[in-house]
């Protein structure tokens, strides 16, 4: 089992140097100037100059990616181009938030998706099912920014129960995490319906009845328990589109995360900071990877690590 | 059965979250209340400051932030007129060159250290110091010769070249004073804790959440009315109106159009518009066929209906453009602008040799959501007179990439902006010919000659006459079409008062109250 982690953690490396290399060809072929961009619209050449020397940018790109590289490996992911700061240190002061966001939601989309999801397996193709399935499919349609601008009208125009935007308490984290939790949910509401589907026609659940076994204890111990591999894998999956759906849900709410962090970076073509990101991002996506691979062994025993 | 025990699992769930939501939204009414008690002002920016050293900063975020901090020695009134502040008085010797400073006394540095004529000096000699690679050197810094102090209170700049819009680039943020003691010991600091003599001091700066400012208490110009400002980055147009509505906020930047109708019903909220220096105007790229022939860029202005554009589009809220810079600009004149008459057009591109059909690109950059009307009713108009005209709506940094390559496009959407309330940062900007800045890759000897003839002299009534004949000749050859004069939108608060926003997007907050 230890032996299998770090023959996992050793994997990443390539992964993180790919995703590296990658992000470099990408940012770099995408037209913009950041000496431009930072220096401001209306800058003269000569402070975009003055700009480019003292961010180092009029140097060639090899050298520039040199001594990127170099500073990763001694663990220094570099300066913002913008803001001067490090990079490790704007990312460390919005992770926080973006965690919890995506933690949240990731509790709003199980509790919904798995409980919705088992309501309509219950009864299939009954009244109840078919409406629990229209409004999950109203749900992967609805986009999040869209749905966020609506949880505010409701609750923070009207209502005036939770604030609008910001994230430095926890009742600044409800809305979003329902905005983006729910649209999740909606996916893992179809996954569990059709996975629990699968399981309830088997012999042992026929068998199960027939003993008199009582309902409940059927769905939750028998039907849940062995419906649950794909139900993990698609929350291990949906918890990168959570972190990528926290960049538009950030936005909308003006949360300080990384999401957002990452599009303001984009938009001032800030090198460091955007490689510094995805990086960041690619990391916990590939270590929530590995999580979801060690739960399956703890929800099914016959799965082993070798 | 079956359904009955599932409902009994829903019924403490919903009653869990409503409760959990409802306990939110108690705390948040009492801490709001808590608020008005204390009077902090909250403000709703676009964006984060980049960096709060005036002398490096570019942005408007970083210098609207750092007007509250810091002082100039002098400073524009609301009609943009030169005013003092930290000096009192000035001479300025008869050669241009050499500007004597007689600086207010008694004041005081954030940091207990006294503000006097070395102060001045200190400031002054780190913007003129090429070595250290400040963004905003170019304004006075690279004119400083040497500055000497005549006692304490006396400060003389002597300068390499006259500079007719000194005292305009001195009232700017970038040329706030800093504490020289900061400067001395902490001098990397200053982007993150500047210390001025303002009237608000700075307190603290997480970036992307917020920046807060406290009152000086001790300020020269009497104690600002409001305990705190918090400024807090709202990139998202909707919520930041929303958190107006709500009280989050007390003051926000840009209300969208959309939202001016809707607002006017809220009787907790205004809506301010005040008139900026920035000139909306479509560049002509001079340098490619058609274009580089007079009539066919006189044709492009009279093909245009500005009185609806302004009227109609705009609903009116926007003033007519009558000169390549805005009426509060120090150098304007009315030159008038080109009326609307689409036979003339017409006529002068058959002269010219122009057929119909012929493609041109416009370019926009997509940040700019206000100008994007404009840009459609230009293609619009030009396609009336028999051009093929594509609209490319480009993203920010690819705009500006686009715009480095003068075979990449034919017009242009940008606004041309008086940052220093002076002519002269527009015209040597964006016409002069040896500017890299000039994307029309207009080139005049004669517009050249008043353009600088107007940056070299420095009594006021020369400059405004070399500028006079510019703007003339710059409507004749019409390397630009000048469409408006844009109008700046700030929601505040009806319980706030004293918001002074001035033409070039800075707000003082000198006079705030908060009821």
């Amino acid at each position: 089992m230890l032996g299998y982690i770090a023959k996992r953690l050793l994997q990443m490396i390539p992964t993180l140097i790919g995703v590296s290399i990658l992000c470099f060809i990408i940012i770099h072929s995408v037209p913009g100037d950041p000496a431009n961009l930072i220096a401001g619209v209306d800058a003269t050449a000569e402070e975009i100059q003055i700009v480019k020397e003292r961010l180092g940018l009029d140097r060639p790109l090899y050298e520039q990616y040199g001594s990127y590289v170099m500073g990763l490996l001694q663990g220094d992911m570099g300066k913002s181009l913008r803001s001067d700061r490090p990079v490790a240190e704007e990312l460390l002061t919005r992770f926080p938030s973006t965690i919890m966001l995506t933690m949240l939601s990731v509790v709003v989309m199980v509790l919904v998706g798995l409980f919705a999801g088992i309501m309509s397996a219950i009864r299939p193709n009954s009244m109840r099912d078919n409406a629990t399935m229209m409004v999950s499919l109203f749900g992967i349609s609805m986009p999040v920014f869209w749905s966020g601008i609506m949880l505010i009208l409701v609750f923070s125009y009207y209502l005036q129960w939770l604030p609008s935007g910001g994230s430095t308490q926890l009742k600044h984290y409800i809305l979003p995490a329902i905005a983006l939790g729910l649209s999740s949910s909606a996916v893992l509401a179809r996954l569990t319906r059709s996975s629990i589907l699968e399981v309830i026609h088997q012999d042992f659940i026929r068998t199960a009845r027939a003993k008199g076994v009582r309902e409940k204890l059927i769905i939750y111990k028998h039907t849940l328990k062995n419906a649950l591999i794909p139900i993990i894998t698609i929350v291990g999956l949906e918890f990168g589109h959570l972190l990528g759906g926290a960049v538009l849900t950030e936005t909308v709410f003006s949360m300080n995360g990384i999401g957002r962090y990452i599009i303001q970076s984009i938009q001032f073509r800030d090198y460091p900071a955007i490689q510094g990101s995805i990086l960041f991002v690619a990391a916990i996506f590939v270590i929530v990877n590995l999580v979801v691979d060690l739960c399956y062994g703890a929800v099914d025993p016959r799965i082993r690590y070798d | 059965m079956k359904q009955k025990r599932f409902g009994k699992w829903a019924a403490p769930l919903v009653l869990a979250v409503s409760l959990l939501v409802s306990a939110c939204g108690t705390s948040e009414t009492s801490s709001v209340g808590a608020e008005v008690e204390a009077k902090d002002l909250v403000v709703g920016l676009t964006g984060d400051p980049v960096s709060l050293d005036p002398h490096n900063a570019t942005d408007t975020i970083s210098s609207l932030i750092n007007y509250q901090i810091l002082d100039t020695l002098v400073a524009f009134n609301d009609k943009m007129e030169i005013v003092p502040r930290l000096a009192e008085s000035w001479t300025v010797s008869e050669d241009g060159k050499t500007w004597t400073f007689k600086l207010r006394q008694g004041v005081t540095f954030q940091d207990g250290t006294p503000f006097n004529a070395e102060a001045v000096k200190t400031n002054f000699e780190r913007l003129a110091d090429k070595s250290k690679k400040l963004s905003r050197r170019v304004l006075i810094g690279q004119f400083i010769d040497k500055i000497t102090t005549n006692g304490d209170y006396e400060v003389v700049f002597q300068l390499n070249t006259p500079q007719g819009p000194f005292l305009n680039n001195l009232a700017v943020t970038a040329s706030g004073i800093l504490s020289p003691k900061s400067i001395k010991e902490n001098e990397q600091g200053i982007a993150k804790n500047p210390v001025g003599t303002g009237p608000f001091t700075f307190k603290e700066w997480t970036p992307g959440n917020q920046v807060v400012l406290e009152a000086n208490q001790q300020y020269w110009g009497g104690k600002p009315g409001v305990k705190s400002v918090t400024f807090k980055p709202v990139p998202e147009n909707a919520a930041r109106v929303i958190m107006l509505e709500t009280g989050e906020a007390d003051v926000i930047e840009k209300v969208p159009a959309s939202e001016f109708e809707r607002l006017k019903s809220n009787d907790e909220v205004q809506v301010i518009s005040r008139p900026t220096n920035r000139v909306l105007y479509i560049g002509i790229n001079t340098t490619v066929a058609p274009f580089d022939q007079v009539k066919v860029r006189q044709a492009l202005n009279y093909a245009i209906d500005r009185e609806t554009l302004v009227n109609k589009l705009y609903e009116g809220r926007v003033k007519l453009a009558t000169a390549s810079v805005a009426a509060q600009t120090f150098g304007y004149s009315d030159v008038g602008a080109y009326a609307y008459d689409v036979e003339k057009a017409k006529q002068l591109l058959q002269e010219a040799g122009v057929k119909e059909g012929t493609k041109l690109r416009l370019i926009l950059a997509a940040n700019v959501i206000q100008d994007r009307p404009a840009a459609e009713f230009v293609q619009n108009s030009l396609q009336k007179v028999g051009f093929d005209a594509e609209l490319k709506i480009l993203e920010l940094g690819s705009y500006l990439e686009t715009l480095k390559d003068p075979s990449t496009y034919e017009l242009f959407v940008r606004g041309a902006a008086a940052s220093t309330g002076d002519a002269d940062s527009v015209l040597s900007d964006g016409l002069l010919s040896t500017s890299a800045t000039n994307y029309s890759h207009y080139a005049n000897p004669k517009v050249d000659e008043w353009i600088k003839a107007g940056s070299a002299q420095t009594k006021p009534e020369e400059r405004q006459k070399s500028y006079a004949e510019a703007l003339k000749l710059i409507k004749e050859e019409a390397p630009w079409i000048s469409l408006h004069e844009d109008v700046g939108y700030v929601g505040i608060r009806k319980n706030v008062e004293g918001v002074e926003v001035q033409p070039t997007y800075i707000w003082d907050l000198r006079k705030v109250v908060k009821k």
